[in-house]
């Protein structure tokens, strides 16, 4: 056990690292622990040995695999269902288009410009689709926006475009066999299920110090997980589906989901965004930029073509339109996901996976920058900016005045 | 005439000062004191950190607006504390032309080299830019 303990330090030394970068920089934690590990790697494997870090051992597969299956939930659970009935056509309309022009664009150039197999450039494209709720969320609560029509649309939109980003994921790569039938018809039995039966079951025997919750929640998504990886799917698709269809019962309760997410964060992700970033190859992205360029580029232009005429369809005006289809070219937590299912699983190799990985982490961070930059529609900031939204305003004292001198 | 008081608070030495500095000032002119802290979000933002961020800083601010209500409450004035969410300069302008603020007060903030560079200080954008008075606020200030 020895070995085991040395390198649980290590990469817990290495998780710590990377949150105090995320604290000096201010940079999300899962961004500084991808770059953490690809500079591990690199140094680590250059003085001593690629195999220092064991990013193939079985336990720290299965931690890393953990942490994508309950990061997925805990995203999945963050949606806001009365927003989602209440827009969901205007929002699929967008989300949609958002999610399979991209899907397809980019399979098509890494395809025919790059000349990757298909079954990697489908992964591409699989990965360049995806948009980022967090980064939407964020942008629409630092200017109020989350609060107009506007911005529940938007953010309904993105949550059916990542939702077909990880129902690709889950099939597109299975070999639809009897077996994947039995995965389908088993979810939907238990997606409808889940919602009436979890309340009930919390109610009577939850709230305990011995974490019944986390255990009940824990047993649905590896049974999940192992169902959808006997079928030849990936578990983030079940994990994801669980998560929305318990966002208006898990997802309210905070406590629940702040244990979770101390479970999480203090464990989990640090050893799946770690390897992630352990894979990535500096040398190949240094030998050949234009791999990630041309990437890059492709998710830009064709979440522009997809997203904008759209928007006008919906009769955004042209502010918003733009501001909506630069929020909806981010993305980092599912673009990873699905490059790491696509290594791990042979369909890119590591050159490609570097390529995908850097272009991915462009993306969550470049359309932001212009969006806010250029295109902000400050008119619906001035009407319905109240002091960052979700945050309640508290009057902590209304006494008056005595006017009395300093 | 000061009717209003805007004190960007992040519970730092130099925003203590700056509270304290705009509660006496409120106290003299008989203003109303509007706080203003303001959660920084990690970038790229990233699903569930954000999340997380947003609540756990929420639920810290509100703790330190009860100490403030405290003060103030001492003193008689009234206080308007809100925790907003994005960049701090841009949160703390739009804050102050929203409430029609005549006065921000801001702690000082001594950053240097590198950070200075990269992060900037709030401070230098909020005087640069504000459309009202600005007093910055040394955090050895004690008076």
């Amino acid at each position: 056990m020895t070995e085991v303990w040395t390198m649980a330090a290590l990469w817990v030394g290495l998780a710590l690292i990377a949150t105090l970068f995320s604290i000096w920089f201010r940079i999300a934690t899962a961004l500084s622990e991808i770059i953490v590990g690809t500079v591990a790697q690199l140094i680590i494997g250059a003085m001593i040995g690629s195999a220092v870090l064991g990013t193939k051992e079985p336990w720290i597969v299965f931690l890393s695999g953990t942490g994508a299956i309950v990061l997925t939930f805990l995203a999945g659970a963050e949606l806001d269902p009365v927003v989602f009935k209440a827009k969901w056509k205007e929002s699929s309309l967008i989300g949609g288009i958002g999610f399979v022009a991209p899907f397809l664009g980019c399979t098509f150039i890494a395809y025919k410009f790059l000349h990757w197999p298909i079954m990697a450039s489908w992964l591409a494209g699989v990965a360049l689709s995806t948009t980022s709720v967090a980064v939407v969320y964020a942008v629409m609560l630092e200017f109020g926006l989350n609060k107009t029509t506007f911005g529940k649309s938007v953010l309904a939109a993105c949550f059916i475009n990542d939702l077909g980003t990880v129902i690709a994921l889950g099939l597109i790569f299975s070999p639809f066999t009897i077996k994947t039938l039995i995965f389908v018809l088993v979810s939907v039995v238990v997606f409808i299920a889940l919602p009436w039966l979890t309340p009930r079951f919390f109610k009577h025997y939850g709230d305990r110090p011995s974490e019944l919750e986390t255990k009940y929640l824990l047993l649905f998504l590896f049974g999940m997980g192992a169902l959808a990886s006997w079928a030849g799917s990936e578990p983030v698709l079940p994990a994801y589906m669980i998560g929305m269809v318990l966002a208006g019962t898990v997802g309210k309760d905070h406590a629940l989901i702040r244990r979770l997410r101390t479970l999480t964060f203090g464990l989990l992700t640090p050893f799946y965004f770690i390897r992630a970033g352990s894979f990535v190859s500096v040398p190949v992205l240094m030998a050949a930029p234009a791999a990630f360029l041309i990437l890059f580029g492709a998710k830009m232009v064709t979440k522009t073509i997809g997203v904008y005429p759209v928007t006008k369809v919906v009769k955004y005006p042209e502010k918003e339109a733009r501001y909506t289809t630069l929020l909806m070219s981010t993305g980092l937590t599912f673009g990873s996901i699905s490059a790491l299912f696509g290594l791990t699983h042979g369909v890119i190799d590591q050159a490609q996976y570097s390529y995908l990985v850097a272009a991915v982490i462009a993306s969550a961070v470049i359309p932001t920058l212009i969006a806010n930059a250029y295109y902000l529609p400050r008119h619906l900031m001035s009407s319905h900016h109240d002091t960052g939204a979700d945050v309640p305003e508290v009057t902590v004292k209304s006494t008056k005045l005595k006017g009395e001198t300093l | 005439m000061i009717q209003k008081i805007l004190v960007p608070y992040n519970h730092g030495g130099s925003a203590e000062a700056a509270f304290n500095f705009a509660l006496n000032l409120a106290k003299k002119f008989n203003s109303q004191l509007f706080v203003l802290s303001v959660i920084q979000l990690p970038e790229p933002p990233t699903e569930v950190e954000t999340e997380a961020v947003i609540e756990s800083s929420t639920a810290h601010y509100h703790k330190l607006f009860h100490e403030l209500h405290k003060k103030a409450e001492a003193l008689g004035v009234m206080v308007h504390a809100t925790v907003a969410t994005g960049h701090p300069e841009e949160q703390i302008l739009m804050k102050a032309e929203k409430e029609n603020i005549d006065v921000i007060v801001i702690g000082h903030q001594t950053r240097v080299g590198f950070g200075k560079w990269f992060l900037g200080s709030v401070t230098d954008r909020v005087v640069d830019h504000a459309q009202c008075t600005v007093i910055v606020v040394k955090k050895e200030h004690t008076k």
